[in-house]
């Protein structure tokens, strides 16, 4: 799967990252992550990040128990108030 | 009144050359808090209906707020009011300057300029002394010569408001603007400024701001600033502010592009936040009472202005980049720099400039009648026009009145690419795919400007093209908020829209600073009061109202998107039509938008209902 960032995760992981993990959930995924990425995406709880599964929210999928495979884009992005 | 306020508004008439300092009245400010709701109560009551804004009639007003001023988080804000020269309804902006803390210090709410001066003038307010001084000297001089003759005779730390040529030739995309590169008041202030012949305002003040409790004013700063830079995004949006914006939306197809045709720019990371900062950017500004700035300064590196500095953010990179087809980011700071100087609205330039260019693709305008040879990207050309809007000469005196004036001037169909709500252009976000930010812009009490409602990252998060009438209930408490309760409090509300800083720190500043319990069931309230009354102000001055006055701009209904991960994306009619009804219907108003009687007396706005009934019949 492939993961595109946005933001300060982009500056600490890169623009985009290829994970070999089959299928999973979004949490396993995240747990694969540096500390402080991951931080900055969930709480273990919930996601503090916008997360999208191929161009579609996470949150419609089931948050951090959505199901990802080998051939999903996983975007994740800070939110952002619009100025 | 135990604080918070001041209980003074200063009135100058530039006319008879008078100053008078009045009592604010302590239940219309429990009522509309000030900023916004100040200038609305005072704008409807006290503004002959019909006036010309541009005439000595048109009032205008600086206001603060309660919480302006305070040393709480970013509250170094103010709002600028008038009836908009651009739409000839409501119009205000605010702007961060240290004038907002000054007035407060001052002793002064607000201040309320009426009258014409026969020259070029100034207000210079030094506590209870008020004077009306010659700027003859400063008339035609660009807003940072300007600011800095002012900064030289009255000191770095005076606050300072001026305009520059825009404003003095009574172009209606004119704002006013503060200490080289703030901006505030995109519905034509600056040109209103500019009819009153008032070059600046300069305000510094010595007095202690009045509060209730300053003991815990000054406990609950220390807590809520520390706990503001104590956010996750803290640094990151310190370092690149608002400008992220543009990987952001680009990213979410909502970045505009060539006069809002698309939502992603093949040369976004040109203009984005991660080049502006590794590049451009040299230090950092912040507005007062701010601890987490938000003003890149970034030098320019090649063309005219090589070497010089502006301050960017998203709105005016994204409307003077992508949406222009400009990816050089030197020449997109040109621009900027070059808005910020004349006192040009850098959006509404940008939407003038696309717009002209866009005329020119569709074969409606020769490049011979604009003067310029006007392609996408070709930035030089874009600047040559806008010196032309500045000076009002040639096709730059049409695009001076604003896009919607210049699509009626050119006729043959050009509203349908006049991205514009009300008279007001279009602010930097394409709504193709975004319905609820569209029904934003299109029930924006200004014309369509973000700053009341940003609905993109609901619509991100939570899904796209849904037309529900819960996101209508979220738009309204979001309006209620942004526009009603952070333009009146007056303070910014980045610290939580952007870091996530909690809301409920607000009402406990409000007791602190006023004494008063304010819930948010209260402020809900004084925000409805605030959007009905602004809208009876708006069908009180056009003389009526129908719902297509509500609608966005045609493109994103007609033309879709053509590129990017949605494209084909464009908005439905009969979706956002219930979406609107859903709105009318949670305000309290009619079909017709209009506001109803049983809601106009419900928020103690009674007295109003005779008025409007002389223009429109009202329901009950």
């Amino acid at each position: 799967m492939r993961l595109k960032l946005l933001g300060r995760p982009r500056e600490l992981l890169g623009k985009e990252v290829e994970l070999d993990l089959g299928r999973t959930t979004l949490r396993k995924v995240l747990e694969v992550l540096p500390e402080e990425v991951r931080e900055l995406v969930t709480d273990g709880k919930r996601l503090k990040m916008i997360v999208l599964i191929n161009g579609v929210s996470a949150e419609s999928k089931g948050g951090l128990d959505a199901e990802v495979g080998p051939e999903d884009e996983i975007t994740i992005m800070p939110e952002v108030g619009g100025g | 009144m135990k604080g918070g306020w001041t209980g003074k508004i200063l009135r100058v008439d530039l006319t008879r050359r008078k100053a008078v300092v009045q009592d604010l009245d302590p239940k219309v400010a429990v009522d509309f808090l000030g900023g916004r709701g100040l200038a609305i109560k005072t704008l409807w009551e006290e503004l002959p209906p019909g006036v010309d804004s541009l005439s000595p009639e048109n009032l205008l007003i600086f206001a603060t707020g309660p919480l302006t001023g305070l040393t709480l988080p970013s509250s170094g804000k103010m709002v600028i009011a008038a009836k908009s020269p651009l739409t000839g309804g409501y119009g205000d902006g605010n702007i961060g300057t240290r004038a907002s803390v000054q007035l407060k210090k001052a002793g002064y709410d607000a201040v309320i300029v009426s009258g014409k001066a026969e020259e070029p003038s100034m207000i210079v307010i030094e506590d209870d002394k008020v004077e009306i001084k010659s700027a003859k000297d400063l008339w035609g001089l660009d807003t940072y010569k300007a600011q800095d003759e002012l900064e030289s005779q009255y000191g770095k730390n005076a606050g300072i408001l001026v305009i520059g040529p825009a404003g003095e030739n009574l172009v209606k995309i004119s704002v006013v603007t503060s200490e080289k590169g703030r901006a505030g008041g995109r519905p034509g202030m600056g040109a209103v400024m500019g009819s009153k012949n008032l070059k600046a305002l300069v305000v510094r003040g010595t007095k202690e701001i009045p509060m209730d409790n300053p003991k815990e004013v000054l406990e609950l700063g220390a807590e809520a600033y520390k706990d503001v830079k104590s956010k996750d995004n803290y640094d990151f949006w310190v370092r690149q502010g608002t400008m992220f914006t543009v990987e952001w939306a680009n990213e979410n197809s909502a970045l505009p592009t060539y006069n809002f045709s698309e939502g992603v720019f093949d040369g976004f990371d040109k203009i984005g936040g991660n080049a502006m900062e590794k590049i451009y950017k040299v230090s950092q500004k912040g507005c007062p009472n701010c601890n987490m700035p938000c003003g890149n300064i970034t030098e320019i590196k090649e063309g005219p202005y090589q070497g010089r500095r502006t301050e960017v953010d998203y709105e005016n990179i994204a409307m003077n980049g992508s949406n222009l087809g400009i990816d050089n980011m030197s020449w997109v700071m040109t621009l900027n720099l070059f808005s910020d100087e004349t006192g040009l609205d850098a959006i509404s330039m940008g939407s003038a400039l696309a717009f002209a260019t866009e005329a020119v693709q569709r074969g409606m305008l020769s490049k011979e009648e604009v003067g310029v040879d006007l392609e996408w990207g070709n930035a030089p050309a874009m600047l040559e026009l806008a010196k032309k809007i500045v000076n009002k000469e040639g096709f730059g005196a049409v695009l001076a009145e604003g896009v919607a004036y210049a699509a009626s001037k050119l006729g043959n169909g050009a509203e349908k690419f006049a991205m514009h709500v009300k008279g007001l252009e279009t602010s930097a976000y394409d709504c193709h795919a975004y319905i609820g930010m569209a029904l934003a812009y299109g029930t924006s009490p200004i014309g369509a400007h973000h700053k009341d409602a940003w609905f993109i990252s609901i619509e991100v998060r939570e899904g796209r093209g849904v037309a529900s009438r819960d996101r209508v209930e979220k738009l309204i408490w979001m309006q209620n908020v942004r526009g009603g309760f952070f333009e009146s409090a007056v303070t910014c509300r980045l610290p939580w829209i952007e870091l996530g800083f909690d809301l409920e720190w607000y009402t406990k500043f409000l007791k602190a600073a006023t004494g008063l319990e304010y819930t948010w069931d209260d402020i809900y309230r004084i925000s409805n009061r605030i959007y009905s009354l602004i809208r009876a102000f708006w069908i009180r001055e056009k003389g009526g109202w129908s719902r297509t006055m509500d609608y966005p701009p045609a493109k994103w209904f007609d033309e879709p998107l053509t590129k990017g991960p949605l494209a084909g994306a464009k908005l439905d009619r009969n979706s956002y039509d219930k979406m609107l009804s859903w709105y009318y219907e949670l305000r309290g108003w009619d079909n017709n938008g209009i506001p109803r009687k049983s809601t106009l007396r419900s928020l103690g706005l009674e007295s109003v209902i005779p008025q409007l009934e002389k223009v429109v019949s009202l329901s009950e």
